[in-house]
């Protein structure tokens, strides 16, 4: 019974903050004649028009496609990449400072290369996506299996386990919560380069829908396709946090007890 | 392998070999052409950029935007996330609401920003600001909150009092955190500075480059890439070393 | 009669937790006589560092109450000093040895001349003078808890409260800091008490020995240890009244008696 009411509590206590506000902007906003920052009220009965569910097809499904694909394509890449190179130390040495430099570019501004090299469309988009989000997963495998537990290591070479069970079967998944660490930034970095990819790129998609919207001083339906960006991303992260935890059950109950 | 390769850093034959593979697939690969610089061309160009006061220009006006950006961050976030951190129901009340926006990347409000504040350096200050204020204060009113509570209790035996315990234990204890969250900061503060320019219109050397690549200036194009990637690896290597001196007792 | 320097009349304390209320302590009473050294033991998880936190002032008893010399404790009492199990926990990493001993000075108002003195004296008499300008965590664990100890006995304190003090040392070094123990309070005659698993510990060090037992935890007896100080290792080890002592609390804490 406690229990329960603790929930309760910890949600009233995580709530009022953001109900606080969003009353605030709703009254502060009612009678604005600012074009710029219209009406809450106004902002939401548009929203509900444009996202509820009219344009979700046209220009949200695609946007979080290319999102998936592009991120799923990098992890497939950099994760294997990743652990072999992290099993050899002088792999390590060579690979790790260009690496290292590339990660270092904004990721968005790589956006223009390839709309150099590969157009506006969409395997453009993914192509994007994939490259920047690479690169930060394949730094975290790399450093992930690098640091394997040497008693687990010890441990597995004592059972006579072969070099590549060793390394996909021991190395890897200890390496999973860094990896997790890397995926997790390489995820954001989809997000924000999904956007960029379509505003740079013109066209559809929900950051070329927000974009063009600001360009025609469309201001209700830009507001209406921020919000939406904002409570996706924040979604997203949401969804991301869950994979993860229940992919590392074994690493958080561990964490728990120490 | 002969001894000069062995002498040699592994991060200046990895660069050699890069560059060579970069070279090779720019003059032969299917990917050759007009749209696709070689590493020749690229470092060319860019050493064409540096005596080039436009390329200056833009490099004054990103960092501009990225170090005033990150400065009122942090004079912002550090102290509003201490008074965060003081009370848990002010932490627990703070955390989702700032959760919430950290997730939130800049590019999504660039819109917004560009019609209320319009593409200029200010924009890109705010974009910065945006970016880094919710992760540091939360990150801080975390440090702050995790205190050591045996640390906190010998000092209340000691008689101190709030403040002193504030000052001698939970700001130095959360400076670890703290450090973390400014370090990400800086980079971000980089990263954004160019975006905004990139998406927004801002100034700098995001500018820059959608200029060069929309006016076909492809080797530029590559060049300012390279900048960028220096001036990353430059800020993120200087963070580190003024981590280590400030919080020498960690990682000991 | 003299005022006790401690006193702890009818002390019950209750925890609400998710599952209903946690008795811990029911109706304890002892007085801690000014200048005596005194043992806490009992069964692990029977309440003892809840007592000890009950007596520092960091937490207050459900019931009864505490006095420290005639005054009723509310917050931590003035001349307290405290030594912790966890000495890496309980010491500012980011502070030097020099600067760790002398931040509870602060409240003393001593000018800088006196303050450094002062920590000096300390470090001399727990056998650490010029590690001042060390960090805690360049030194052994044993050389920390020195440290913990001559922050206590530089704000020189009236009573001393030790919390398993020597747990997380070697077996050497905690005959070297029990000796330690027993010679400050030689020096400064500071009432002190100590919480401890070890019994041989508590009867090579006190006065008296409180053993607490049950649950919610109640005084099970007070034990007089009447062997005469100076003590030694050698020496007072191999007692025979130490030998039957320590068989006597054993089976106490045991429940076997």
């Amino acid at each position: 019974m406690m229990r329960v009411w603790r929930w309760i509590l910890a949600i009233i206590i995580g709530a009022w903050l953001p109900i606080v506000f969003i009353t605030w902007w709703w009254n502060a906003s009612a009678e604005s004649t600012n074009p710029y920052f219209p009406p809450l009220s106004v902002i939401w009965e548009q929203f509900k028009v444009n996202w509820i569910f009219e344009l979700v097809p046209v220009h949200v499904v695609p946007s979080i496609r290319n999102l998936l694909v592009g991120f799923l394509i990098a992890a497939v890449i950099a994760i294997p990449a990743g652990t072999l190179i992290g099993a050899s130390r002088s792999g390590t040495r060579y690979v790790e400072p260009v690496v290292d430099f590339i990660r270092s570019i904004p990721p968005v501004a790589l956006v223009p290369i390839f709309i150099l090299l590969l157009g506006l469309d969409a395997q453009m988009r993914i192509t994007s996506i994939a490259f920047s989000a690479s690169f930060p997963i394949l730094l975290a495998t790399i450093e992930g299996v690098r640091s394997t537990n040497l008693v687990v290591l010890d441990t597995a070479k004592s059972f006579r386990l072969s070099r590549s069970a060793i390394l996909w079967r021991v190395r890897l998944p200890g390496a999973m919560p860094t990896v997790f660490a890397g995926l997790q930034v390489g995820f954001q970095i989809a997000f924000v380069v999904t956007i960029a990819s379509e505003v740079l790129g013109s066209g559809f998609g929900l950051g070329a829908f927000t974009l063009i919207a600001t360009d025609s001083f469309l201001i209700v339906d830009a507001w209406t396709g921020v919000i939406l960006l904002g409570i996706l991303g924040y979604l997203l992260n949401l969804v991301f946090d869950l994979v993860e935890r229940i992919s590392l059950r074994w690493y958080y109950g561990q964490k728990k007890l120490s | 392998m002969p001894a000069i390769i062995r002498r040699t850093p592994a991060g200046v034959i990895s660069t050699i070999v890069a560059l060579l593979i970069w070279q090779f697939i720019g003059s032969f690969g299917p990917l050759a052409g007009d749209s696709f610089a070689t590493a020749t061309e690229a470092i060319t160009a860019l050493a064409g950029l540096l005596t080039d006061s436009v390329f200056w220009a833009a490099v004054g006006q990103t960092l501009h935007m990225a170090i005033l950006g990150f400065i009122i961050s942090i004079a912002v976030a550090v102290p509003l996330g201490l008074l965060i951190g003081l009370s848990r129901f002010s932490y627990r009340s703070s955390k989702f609401t700032f959760d919430f926006f950290k997730v939130i990347p800049p590019i999504v409000i660039i819109p917004i920003a560009i019609l209320a504040i319009g593409p200029n350096i200010t924009m890109g200050v705010v974009l910065v600001i945006f970016a880094n204020v919710f992760a540091v204060a939360i990150q801080t009113a975390y440090g702050v909150r995790d205190t050591d509570p045996v640390l906190l209790e010998t000092m209340r035996c000691y008689r101190f009092n709030v403040i002193q315990q504030v000052l001698h234990a939970r700001l130095p204890s959360a400076a670890p955190q703290i450090a973390v969250a400014i370090r990400l900061a800086a980079s971000a503060a980089l990263i954004v500075a160019v975006v905004a320019g990139l998406v927004g219109g801002a100034p700098g050397l995001g500018n820059l480059l959608m200029r060069y690549q929309s006016g076909g200036q492809v080797d530029k194009t590559y060049a300012v890439l390279l900048a960028l990637g220096i001036f990353g690896i430059l800020v993120s290597r200087l963070i580190v070393r003024a981590q280590r001196r400030i919080i020498f007792w960690t990682g000991r | 009669m003299t005022t006790p320097a401690i006193s702890i009349r009818d002390v019950t304390m209750d925890y609400p937790t998710p599952d209903g209320v946690n008795h811990v302590l029911a109706g304890i009473s002892y007085d801690v006589a000014e200048g005596h050294f005194v043992s806490i033991v009992g069964p692990s998880g029977v309440g003892k560092t809840t007592l000890l936190r009950l007596l520092t002032g960091l937490a207050t008893p459900t019931g009864g109450e505490i006095q420290v010399r005639g005054e009723r404790l509310t917050s931590s009492p003035e001349g307290l000093a405290v030594v912790l199990q966890d000495y890496t926990r309980s010491l500012m990493p980011w502070l030097t040895v020099e600067k760790n001993i002398a931040l509870p000075l602060r409240n003393a108002k001593l000018s800088r001349a006196a303050m450094r003195e002062r920590v000096e004296e300390s470090l001399a008499e727990v056998g650490l003078t010029g590690t001042d300008r060390s960090y805690p965590w360049q030194l052994s664990g044993g050389m920390q808890q020195r440290v913990s100890i001559a922050r206590a006995i530089a704000v020189r304190p009236s009573i001393l409260v030790m919390d398993e003090p020597f747990a997380s040392v070697d077996a050497q070094t905690r005959f070297d800091l029990e000796d330690l123990v027993l010679k400050v309070r030689d020096d400064f005659g500071i009432t002190t008490v100590m919480v401890t698993h070890d019994i041989d510990e508590a009867v090579y060090l006190s006065d008296e020995i409180v053993v607490l037992h049950g649950k919610p935890a109640a005084v099970r007896d007070v034990v007089k240890v009447e062997i005469p100080f100076p003590r030694s290792q050698m020496a007072t080890r191999n007692d025979h009244r130490f030998a039957e002592l320590r068989t006597r609390v054993y089976g106490m804490v045991r429940g076997l008696e």
